[in-house]
């Protein structure tokens, strides 16, 4: 008797791993929605790892595809990101940087999660709050959720890993805080 | 003492192996290789302009007529007016096909007048061209000048706004002053078309080469208004649809050479209107994956959900073949140096 109640909760708890029960409901995008993540120097460390999370978008994400965007590093995407116009919708930024940020620039954006360390700081990743044109509020925010999905996965973080050791996401709350910027409602908590 | 039976097995079990490795390599069609892959497209410039757009547009069709049926995404590398983008592709990108770029059509003319770059042209492998990047010279109005002979006969010069000297922005009106002896100026330093346009309007220039889409997306209002002239188109041949604005085709500045000189210069210099908006990938890249790239462009262009889409994001598509591309690229840069010298020299590069 006792071994086919092992059986059985065996059974349910297979069922329940390969369903997902008990992850949070996800939304499903319409269609296919293209963003760019702002990261650095196409020499540099995160652009590589900005390659890997690219792929890690297209491979592991559904709904979505991010497109690495080489820039001049934290200053330059604070700045990119807070555009009123062509903007980029993801930045990867430094603690530090971030904490220099100007008043409107905060408004402007939101906390996601640290990504890890690089030369000693924190990285962290940031998004713009305003949606693209013509995508509506609800998509932006399925597509920033499923982002969050694509890197808090084990697959993501092994591709990741190979461009940029230091890779290791976690929720960064504390350094979001001292620079004075939101947590965004997907944020890792 | 080892037996030498057992050596002899070791060998040939290496070699067999060995060989079979080698078949199944040398077997993979390019549709069994671009299954399940992603394909990066590098883009040597930033997002939101016509490349990103082009880029976007053309990858996704392209992927539906790649046997394989690979994914793609995007990658923005902007730099050095798209040399940085080049010598990634040309030197670090893999070479297996799975990059592909929408690299500068300035690169034949970059490789030729600026020297020292790290890439080379005759060696990329251009898998086809969306669109010409026609560049049209357009005056405004209160001059009284409406065309070349206008121009020719003109007493005040045309004041030409340019972003820079290696922007087609300051080479055409350069050539139409010191090649072509037409009364033209040119003020540099304009940061983005959008400058220049305004600078036009307020009448601070008279004046502007620019692509001929661009104008259209930015200017179309001024020159249905009646307000601009285009005077004259540079590239290799006529593009159709640009017309001086009042009926005539514009003519090519490439016409006006006196001689097989000036023609070879005009032409190297006109010659990023002809590579337009390009796709390449590596050298280097298995001839049968190049060819599978070939035909997948060739009937993007043809797609007409692709044409569609275009014409809905209001893309011009004038395509052209990768053997055509591949065949003016190599072209250019086989001009003889003597002139490349001249040219350079025109322009005021050391």
């Amino acid at each position: 008797m006792r071994r086919n109640l092992i059986k059985t909760l065996a059974a349910v708890a297979t069922i329940a791993v390969l369903t997902g029960f008990g992850q949070p409901a996800q939304t499903v995008l319409a269609g296919e929605l293209e963003l760019v993540l702002g990261t650095g120097s196409t020499k540099g460390k995160l652009f590589a790892a900005g390659s890997a999370i690219s792929m890690a978008s297209v491979v592991e994400g559904k709904g979505i595809k991010v497109y690495n965007y080489g820039t001049k590093g934290s200053k330059d995407n604070i700045k990119r990101i807070s555009k009123k116009k062509r903007a980029i919708n993801f930045a990867l930024v430094t603690a530090k940087a971030l904490a220099k940020a100007g008043e409107k620039q905060r408004k402007a954006i939101s906390g996601l999660m640290a990504l890890g360390k690089a030369k000693g700081e924190t990285v962290l990743l940031i998004v713009r709050n305003k949606a693209p044109k013509k995508v509506s509020k609800s998509d932006y925010a399925a597509a920033v959720a499923e982002f969050v999905r694509v890197l808090k996965s084990a697959k993501s973080a092994k591709m990741v890993k190979q461009q940029w050791s230091g890779f290791n996401p976690s929720s960064g709350a504390s350094d979001f805080k001292a620079a004075g910027i939101k947590l965004h409602k997907a944020a890792i908590m | 003492m080892r037996t030498p039976i057992g050596l002899i097995a070791g060998i040939a079990l290496a070699i067999g192996t060995s060989a079979v490795a080698g078949k199944s390599a040398i077997a993979e069609t390019p549709a069994e290789f671009f299954k399940d892959k992603v394909i990066t497209a590098i883009l040597g410039a930033g997002p939101g302009g016509g490349y990103d757009l082009y880029a976007r547009t053309v990858m996704s069709h392209l992927v539906k007529h790649i046997p394989g049926k690979p994914k793609y995404i995007l990658q923005f590398m902007p730099g050095a007016g798209g040399i940085k983008a080049a010598a990634f592709v040309y030197n670090v990108a893999p070479k297996d096909g799975t990059r592909l770029a929408k690299l500068s059509n300035m690169l034949p003319a970059f490789q030729l007048l600026r020297g020292n770059v790290k890439y080379d042209v005759s060696k990329l492998n251009y898998i086809g061209r969306a669109a010409s990047m026609q560049y049209v010279t357009m005056v405004w109005h209160t001059t009284g000048v409406k065309s070349l002979e206008d121009l020719a006969k003109a007493k005040e010069p045309i004041i030409f706004g340019s972003t820079g000297l290696s922007q087609s922005n300051y080479i055409v009106p350069a050539v139409m002053q010191k090649l072509l002896g037409l009364n033209v100026k040119v003020i540099t330093g304009y940061v983005g078309t959008a400058s220049v346009n305004k600078a036009l309007e307020q009448g601070e220039v008279t004046g502007r080469a620019g692509a001929w889409s661009s104008w259209i997306s930015r200017a179309g209002h001024l020159i249905k208004a009646g307000k601009l002239y285009a005077i004259a188109q540079s590239g290799l041949e006529k593009a159709g649809d640009i017309n001086n604005g009042y009926g005539e085709p514009t003519p090519l500045l490439l016409d006006l050479a006196k001689n097989d000189d000036e023609r070879a210069i005009l032409s190297l210099l006109a010659s990023d209107a002809a590579i337009g908006r390009n796709f390449s990938v590596p050298p280097g890249v298995p001839k049968d994956r190049v060819k599978a790239l070939c035909r997948a462009f060739d009937a993007t262009m043809k797609d007409p959900a692709f044409l569609k889409q275009a014409k809905k994001r209001k893309l011009i598509v004038e395509p052209k073949t990768c053997e055509w591309v591949n065949k003016t690229a190599r072209a250019i840069v086989a001009t003889p140096k003597p002139l490349v010298k001249k040219a350079r020299a025109l322009l005021g590069w050391k």
